[in-house]
C-alpha cells in the first residue's frame, strides 16, 4: 500500500472529530434539556400557586370531584353526522366499556360479546352518544314483541331508542309527569346493523339542555334477556367536559408555545389553555441545518416518545412528572404537578392535576444553528486535515519516488555504478529532514559502492600486475634449474612446477584482459567495414580452428532482397572479432558431442530501436543456463554453466595443464563490453532441447538445452 | 665476440635469473638496478641490446624515460621492454618510444631468448652488406630494400625496422594473406598477436597521414592481413 493511501486512511481517523462533536453536543443538549425541565417545573409550580388563588376554579374542581361517577364527553372537532357509521369517532377503540348488570344478577357477560360506548360534546353543547356492540343478535322492534332498546335515564325523564329495521331508529321520551312514552323529536338517533360484522352501531344526538343532568345508560338486549349498563349498577353518571369559561383567567399566565391543561381528580380535563407550534407552526430551519438536526436528533438525542396529548382519564399511577416528547424536530417538555388545596402529606389525594407542555422551537432552532456550525466546522477541519495529510504524503511520496528513480538511473544496464553516472543522475537533497538525510546517505552509499565496484574492476588488473613479478621469479628460476641438467625425477617435478606457474600466468592474463580491454575502449578508433564479409571470414577461420566441431553458418537479409549487398557497419572490427572469438570459444567448450554450432547472422529492421540492425545468433546444444542467470552470465568473473560429460572428458584428457581451458567467467563479460561499445545488446537464451535423432551420448540428453547467444548491433548511418 | 646485453631491472632475483640464463647462452650480461645507474654505464659504453623494466625503483615510469633517452643516443639499438605492466596503453607507449619489443614478465626464458635472437638476427641482417639493390614497387608504393626507405605516391613514409619488414612482407606478395606468424618470421621478430595488430595499426596510420584514402592493407579476419592487389 502506498504511503499516500496509508496516510489517507490514517487521515480518515479525523472523521471521528465530527462524531465527537455530536457526542459533545448530545451532552450539552441533555444538560440544557434538564435545565429546561427544571425551569418548566418551577413555572408549573408557580402557575399552580396562582391557580389556587382562583376560587371559582378550585370550587368547580371540587364540585366535579364530587360528581361521581362521571363520563368524559370529549369535544368534537366537527359536527357529528348521526348515520350509524361512527366515522366521526376516531377514538372509538374501546376505552369505555359497558358493564353488565342484569335481571339475573351477577351473571358475567359472555366473552363473545363486546359492548362499547363513548360520549362527546359539540361546540354548541349538543351531546352525542355512540355505541358499538358485537356478538349480539339484534332484535328489532315489533309491536307486541320484546325487542332491543337503548335506555337513557335522567332523574325526571328518560329516553328509549329502538329500531324497527336494520338502518334507522326512533327515540321515545317519557317524563315523570307524562308517564307514557312519546316520540321525541328533539333528539336524533340512528341504529345501524352491519350484517357482515354482525355489529350494532348506534349514534345518538341529545339536546344541550341535558348537559348538566346526571344520567344512566343501559342497553336492553332481547336476546340476552338482560341489560348492559354503562355505569356500575347503573348508577347515574355526570357529564364531564372542557369548561372554557375558566380559560380566560388562566391564559395570561402562559407564554408562547405553552399549553396548560387542568385535570380534575378523576383525570378528566377541565380546561385547556394555550397551544404548541405543532407541524407547520414550527419556525423554519435553514436547509443546511434542518437535515443535520434531523439526523442528529434521530441518532443521538431523540426523545423516546412521540408527542401526544395526555390520555383521558389521566391515570395517576402512570403519570410521569417530567418528560420529553418528540414532536417533529422540536422536542416538547412536559411537567405534571398535582393540585393540593393545602399542604398535605405525600399520601393525600390531589384535587386535580396541572399538565404543562412547553415547546421552545426558536431556542431549538438557534441551538440547531450553533450545533450545525460546530459540526460543519469539525467536518471541514477533518476534510482539511485529510487533504493536508494526503498532500503531505503526496509530496513525500513524490520525493521518495524521485529518490528511488535517481538511484535506479545511476545503475547501468548491468547494475554497474560509476562516479560519472552518479554525478549525472543523483543529486543529494539538501533538505534537513529525514528524507533529505536518506538521500544524502544514499548518495554516500552509492559513491562508496561505485568506488568498491571500481576497486573490484581494477582488482584483477592490480592483482595480475602484482603477481606477475613473483611468477616471473618462479618461472625464470625453474627455467634456470631445468637448464642445470636435472635427473629424471627432478626434471619431472620441475616440469610440473613450470606448468603450474604457466597456468597461473594464463589465469592472470585472462583476469587482466577484460580490464585492459575496458581501458583501451576509450582509445579505439572506429572504421567503416563490411560486416557481412567479416562474419564470413571469421566463421571460415573458426571452422578450421575448431575442427572437427561443425560450425554451420547462415546469412540472410531481411532488409533487402539483394543478398550479396555488403553490410556496411561502423565499429572496431578487431573488437568484434574478439567478441565472436569469445562467443564461439564458449559455444565450442559447452557443445555436446556430435552437435553442430549454428552461427546465424542477418540484417534486420528492429522496430524497438527503429533502425537496421545486424543480428547474430550463436547457438549450441549443451548444458542449460541456470534459470534467472541469463543476464548474470555477462557479469565479470561469473561462470555458471557446468560442462557436459563430454566436454569434461575432453578437458580431462588435455595433454597438459596449460592446455586446459580456463573458466574464469570473463569471456562473456568481454563480449558484453564490446557489444556495449557498439551500442548493441547481447542476451542469452536457454530453451529445452528435444532431438530424438541425437544419439551420441544418450545420458546427456536429459540435461541438454539449446543455448543461444544473440547479439543485436545497430547500424549507425 | 659475445653480444652484450644490459638488463635494467630493480627486482634482483628476476634480474639474476635472466642474467644467468643469458650468460648460459653465451651473452655478456650487465645488470643495472636503476635508470641513473644504467644511463651512467650507457654513457661509457652502449650494449648491443637493452632489456628494460618500466617501473624502476621509485620511478614508476623510469623505464620509458630510459628508453627515450637511449633511443636518442642510439637510434638503432634494439630495446626490449620486460615488465609486469601489460595494459594496452603501456604497450603502445613503449612501442611508440621506439622499443622493438614489449614483453611481459610471465614470458618463459625460451620465448624471451627466441625474441632476443630474432632481434639480433634482424640487426645482423641490416648491418650485413646487401647482395644487390632491389626496388620493390607495388602501385603507389615504392620500397628501396637498399636504403630501407618506403614511399607512398612519392611521399616518404617513416617506418621502424619492424614495420618496414611487415610492409615488405605484405607488399612483396600482393593479394596473399600473411598470417601473424608469417609476418613475425618476415620481420625476424617474435611478437604476440596484440603487438602485430598494434604494428599494423601504426603502419596504416603512417600511410594515411600521407594519403587519407589509403586502404591497401586489408584484414583477413581470423587469418591475417593482405596487401590489396588493386593497389599493385
Amino acid at each position: 500500500m502506498s504511503l499516500k493511501r496509508q496516510l489517507f486512511l490514517l487521515g480518515l481517523l479525523t472523521l471521528v472529530l465530527p462524531w465527537l462533536a455530536l457526542r459533545y453536543m448530545a451532552q450539552v443538549d441533555s444538560t440544557l434539556r434538564q435545565m429546561r425541565l427544571v425551569n418548566l417545573q418551577e413555572l408549573t409550580e408557580n402557575t399552580r400557586r396562582l391557580l389556587l388563588q382562583n376560587q371559582a376554579l378550585t370550587q368547580r374542581l371540587q364540585a366535579r370531584n364530587l360528581s361521581v361517577p362521571a363520563t368524559f364527553a370529549a369535544p368534537v372537532v366537527a359536527d357529528v353526522l348521526v348515520d350509524g357509521y361512527l366515522t366521526e369517532w376516531p377514538a372509538f377503540n374501546g376505552r369505555c366499556v359497558l358493564s353488565v348488570c342484569q335481571a339475573r344478577r351477577f351473571m358475567a357477560l359472555p366473552t363473545s360479546i363486546q359492548a362499547q360506548w363513548l360520549s362527546a360534546k359539540g361546540a354548541d353543547d349538543t351531546l352525542y352518544l355512540a355505541f358499538r356492540l358485537t356478538g349480539l343478535t339484534p332484535v328489532l322492534y315489533q309491536p307486541q314483541a320484546v325487542s332491543d332498546a337503548v335506555i337513557l335515564r335522567f332523574d325526571d325523564e328518560q329516553f328509549k331508542l329502538q329500531a324497527a329495521r336494520s338502518g334507522g331508529g326512533f327515540v321515545q321520551r317519557k317524563t315523570a309527569g307524562q308517564g307514557r312514552w312519546q316520540r321525541d323529536y328533539a333528539s336524533e338517533a340512528f341504529w345501524r346493523i352491519d350484517n357482515n360484522s354482525e355489529a350494532i352501531a348506534i349514534e345518538w344526538r341529545l339536546p344541550a339542555r341535558l348537559k348538566n343532568k346526571p344520567f344512566s345508560l343501559a342497553f336492553a338486549s332481547a336476546q340476552l334477556g338482560y341489560s348492559l349498563f354503562a355505569s356500575v349498577n347503573n348508577q347515574p353518571m355526570y357529564w364531564a367536559f372542557y369548561e372554557s369559561s375558566y380559560a380566560d383567567s388562566i391564559a395570561p399566565l402562559l407564554g408562547p408555545e405553552q399549553r396548560l391543561m387542568v385535570f380534575d381528580a378523576r383525570g378528566y380535563p377541565l380546561v385547556e389553555v394555550g397551544a404548541l407550534a405543532l407541524g407547520y407552526g414550527l419556525p423554519t430551519l435553514g436547509v443546511g441545518h434542518s437535515w443535520l438536526m434531523r439526523w442528529y436528533l434521530y441518532f443521538f438525542n431523540k426523545p423516546a416518545q412521540h408527542y401526544q396529548k395526555p390520555s383521558v382519564p389521566l391515570a395517576e399511577g402512570t403519570v410521569e412528572r417530567q418528560q420529553w416528547l418528540f414532536n417533529r424536530i422540536a422536542p416538547v417538555a412536559r411537567v405534571t404537578v398535582p393540585i393540593f388545596t393545602a399542604p398535605t402529606n405525600a399520601h393525600a389525594q390531589p384535587m386535580g392535576w396541572l399538565v404543562m407542555d412547553r415547546q421552545e422551537s426558536r431556542f431549538d432552532a438557534m441551538l440547531a444553528e450553533v450545533y450545525s456550525e460546530f459540526v460543519l466546522l469539525c467536518i471541514a477541519f477533518a476534510v482539511v486535515v485529510v487533504l493536508v495529510l494526503v498532500g503531505f504524503a503526496s509530496l513525500h511520496s513524490w520525493r521518495i519516488r524521485r529518490l528511488a528513480s535517481s538511484a535506479q538511473r545511476t545503475l547501468g544496464e548491468q547494475g554497474e555504478l560509476s562516479a560519472q553516472l552518479i554525478a549525472q543522475n543523483f543529486k543529494a537533497s539538501k533538505s534537513p529532514d529525514e528524507i533529505g538525510q536518506l538521500s544524502r546517505s544514499l548518495s554516500v552509499l552509492l559513491m562508496r559502492l561505485s568506488r568498491q565496484q571500481a576497486y573490484l574492476r581494477n582488482l584483477a588488473g592490480k592483482l595480475s600486475h602484482e603477481l606477475r613479478t613473483p611468477i616471473a621469479v618462479i618461472q625464470s628460476s625453474l627455467d634456470n634449474l631445468d637448464a642445470q641438467g636435472l635427473d629424471q625425477n627432478q626434471a619431472k617435478y620441475v616440469k610440473r612446477a613450470g606448468e603450474g606457474a604457466k597456468r597461473l600466468s594464463r589465469t592472470l592474463n585472462a583476469m587482466s584482459a577484460a580490464n585492459a580491454l575496458e581501458q583501451s575502449l576509450s582509445t579505439v578508433e572506429r572504421e567503416r567495414f563490411d560486416l557481412r564479409a567479416l562474419l564470413g571470414d571469421i566463421v571460415a577461420a573458426y571452422q578450421g580452428v575448431y575442427a572437427p566441431q561443425v560450425i554451420v553458418i547462415k546469412r540472410y537479409d531481411e532488409v533487402t532482397a539483394e543478398h550479396s549487398e555488403p553490410w556496411l557497419f561502423e565499429g572496431a572490427p578487431e573488437l568484434l572479432v574478439q567478441m565472436f572469438d569469445k562467443l564461439i570459444e564458449n559455444a565450442c567448450q559447452f557443445a555436446a558431442h556430435n552437435t553442430p554450432i549454428h552461427f546465424e547472422c542477418a540484417r534486420v529492421f528492429d522496430t524497438r530501436q527503429g533502425c537496421e540492425c545486424i543480428r547474430v545468433s550463436i547457438c549450441n546444444v549443451g548444458p542449460a543456463l541456470p534459470k534467472g542467470m541469463e543476464q548474470q552470465v555477462f557479469d565479470s568473473m561469473v561462470s555458471v554453466r557446468a560442462p557436459t560429460p563430454s566436454t569434461r572428458e575432453r578437458e580431462r584428457h588435455s595433454k597438459s595443464e596449460t592446455a586446459k581451458p580456463l573458466h574464469l567467467g570473463l569471456g562473456l563479460y568481454v563480449a558484453r563490453l564490446i557489444c556495449a561499445f557498439h551500442q548493441g545488446s547481447i542476451r542469452a537464451l536457454s530453451e529445452p532441447y528435444h532431438d530424438d535423432s541425437h544419439n551420441g551420448l544418450p545420458h546427456e540428453s536429459n540435461i541438454l538445452a539449446k543455448v543461444t547467444f544473440e547479439i543485436l548491433l545497430p547500424i549507425t548511418r | 665476440m659475445p653480444k652484450r646485453i644490459a638488463i635494467v631491472e630493480d627486482e634482483i632475483a628476476i634480474a639474476q635469473n635472466y642474467c644467468d640464463a643469458l650468460a648460459r647462452h653465451g651473452y655478456e650480461v650487465s645488470h643495472y638496478c636503476s635508470r641513473p645507474e644504467a644511463m651512467k654505464a650507457f654513457a661509457v659504453r652502449l650494449p648491443d641490446l637493452a632489456i628494460i623494466d618500466v617501473g624502476l625503483g621509485d620511478e614508476a615510469e623510469g623505464g620509458f624515460d630510459l628508453c627515450r633517452d637511449l633511443r636518442v643516443k642510439a637510434p638503432i639499438l634494439p630495446i626490449i621492454f620486460l615488465t609486469a605492466r601489460d595494459t594496452e596503453l603501456d604497450r603502445v607507449l613503449g612501442l611508440r618510444l621506439g622499443a622493438d619489443d614489449y614483453l611481459t614478465k610471465d614470458i618463459s626464458q625460451v620465448h624471451m631468448l627466441a625474441r632476443i635472437t630474432a632481434l639480433f638476427r634482424r640487426v645482423d641482417a641490416l648491418s650485413a652488406p646487401q647482395q644487390k639493390s632491389e626496388l620493390v614497387a607495388c602501385g603507389p608504393l615504392q620500397i628501396d630494400t637498399q636504403t630501407l626507405r618506403v614511399n607512398w605516391a612519392l611521399h616518404p613514409i617513416e617506418l621502424t625496422i619492424t614495420e618496414y619488414w611487415i610492409v615488405l612482407a605484405l607488399a612483396s606478395r600482393p593479394g596473399h594473406v600473411k598470417n601473424r606468424q608469417q609476418l613475425m618470421d618476415a620481420a625476424n621478430v617474435v611478437l604476440d598477436d596484440n603487438t602485430i595488430t598494434s604494428h599494423i595499426k601504426r603502419i596504416r596510420k603512417k600511410f594515411k597521414a600521407a594519403d587519407g584514402a589509403f586502404d591497401a592493407i586489408q584484414t583477413a579476419y581470423g587469418m591475417g592481413y593482405r596487401w590489396l592487389p588493386s593497389h599493385s
